[in-house]
């Protein structure tokens, strides 16, 4: 788990309880198991909201969950993650996004606009960013629901 | 330029970020040629909004706005300048071609007491304007932009003036805040105050800037406040009063 995750995970389990300070580290290693199996498949890698999400149990409270981290940050909600059609054959593009569940939704002259779940996640805006911006675009950054990124990732070759 | 529309610090900041990208000096940018594109990126960017643009209003985007927007009246929203986009929790995202419009801000929380946080993507007016036309099925119809050479005249008339203002688009009120549905508590009806003659004044106007135009209550005589105005405070006033009703029916034990 990087330290951007570990953030986002620490933060959601002590708010949402979804575990003790006794069996934390397992709910980490659950994880840490699940993303190691996607990676060796080549299949994109859940984000640490999407797993707490689908701890939380039931559908009231994994929503509850992503309300919670959309009112804690200034970053805009975005309902419509989609990859930017030009980029969607591009592997080192499609590797970036899958490690870190983002989506470059929009690559413009002027910007470039991503969608993930991370608010946390500045080495991935970064990594992203570098690879898609083919000049000085501005980088803009949205939040999605996890399910929605995963479903959008889909749609790269 | 139509930029004078945008507050003076945010258009300097605008103005900052794309001297940094062309690497000059703010002061030596020469304003008038920067394109309409480039000019929302970097005010996008700046206020960390996404960036709606023509090739954006996709057929999804323009069914969830007219999902959220089916009880606002579009005239409104073109009045204002806003079209609602979806609401996810407490958090409601309108797309908006001037966010940073607390009236605007004002009215959009009526419509949405629901929601506790209003989130804006940006897009340019000529962009809203067709958003808006293609929620109402119609053709797109130009619009000026920000950094458009002519003028432009805005979509919302000003403060009340000596003549007589044009019916305006008349905005439902925002539906009631209470648990308990509207036709079932007494409702105290609208008023409407209008001189003999005069065309019956729409349900909702603009409200009356307050600093300046309080000065004295119901200065007629001077032009500070019109009979709209009145009509519109007056109606303020009734529906906060309905809400009480309904509050003390609700709390009625």
């Amino acid at each position: 788990m990087t330290t951007y995750e570990r953030k986002q995970f620490l933060e959601l389990v002590q708010q949402f309880r979804l575990a003790t300070e006794a069996n934390r580290e397992a709910l980490a290693s659950k994880f840490a198991s699940i993303t190691q199996k996607q990676a060796s498949e080549g299949e994109p890698i859940q984000p640490v909201l999407g797993f707490c999400m689908d701890e939380a149990g039931n559908k009231e409270r994994g929503d509850a969950m992503f309300n919670y981290v959309l009112s804690r940050c200034d970053i805009v909600y975005w309902p419509l993650p989609s990859v930017e059609p030009s980029l969607r054959k591009k592997i080192e593009v499609k590797q970036a996004a899958y490690k870190h569940a983002m989506v470059p939704g929009k690559v413009t002259k002027h910007i470039v606009m991503l969608s993930g779940t991370n608010p946390h996640d500045v080495d991935g805006i970064r990594n992203l960013f570098n690879l898609v911006a083919t000049g000085e675009q501005y980088p803009i950054f949205v939040l999605s629901e996890p399910s929605r990124i995963m479903q959008a990732l889909t749609q790269f070759s | 330029m139509n930029a004078q529309a945008i507050p003076a610090q945010t258009l300097n900041e605008v103005y900052k970020t794309i001297a940094q990208r062309h690497e000059t000096d703010p002061a030596k940018l020469t304003k008038d040629q920067i394109d309409e594109d480039e000019f929302m990126a970097a005010l996008a960017y700046n206020r960390g909004f996404p960036l709606i643009e023509p090739q954006d209003l996709s057929e999804e985007l323009v069914g969830m706005c007219r999902q959220s927007s089916r009880e606002l009246d579009p005239k409104g929203m073109a009045e204002y300048k806003f079209v609602p986009l979806t609401i996810r929790g407490q958090t409601l995202l309108v797309i908006s071609s001037c966010p940073w419009d607390p009236m605007m801000v004002e009215v959009i929380s009526g419509y949405f007491p629901q929601c506790s946080q209003i989130r804006f993507a940006l897009t340019s007016p000529q962009t809203l304007g067709q958003l808006l036309n293609q929620l109402q099925g119609e053709a797109a119809s130009p619009m000026v932009g920000y950094t458009s050479a002519k003028p432009v005249a805005p979509l919302r008339p000003l403060i009340q003036t000596a003549a007589p203002a044009p019916a305006k688009a008349p905005v439902p009120p925002p539906p009631p805040t209470g648990p308990a549905p509207a036709s079932a508590l007494p409702q105290i009806p609208a008023i409407t105050i209008q001189p003999s003659g005069a065309p019956p004044a729409p349900k909702y106007v603009q409200p009356a800037k307050p600093a300046e135009a309080l000065k004295s209550p119901l200065a007629i005589d001077s032009g500070l406040l019109s009979q709209e105005d009145i009509s519109y405070l007056a109606n303020l006033l009734i529906q906060e009063a309905n809400k009480l009703l309904a509050r003390k029916r609700i709390t009625k034990p």
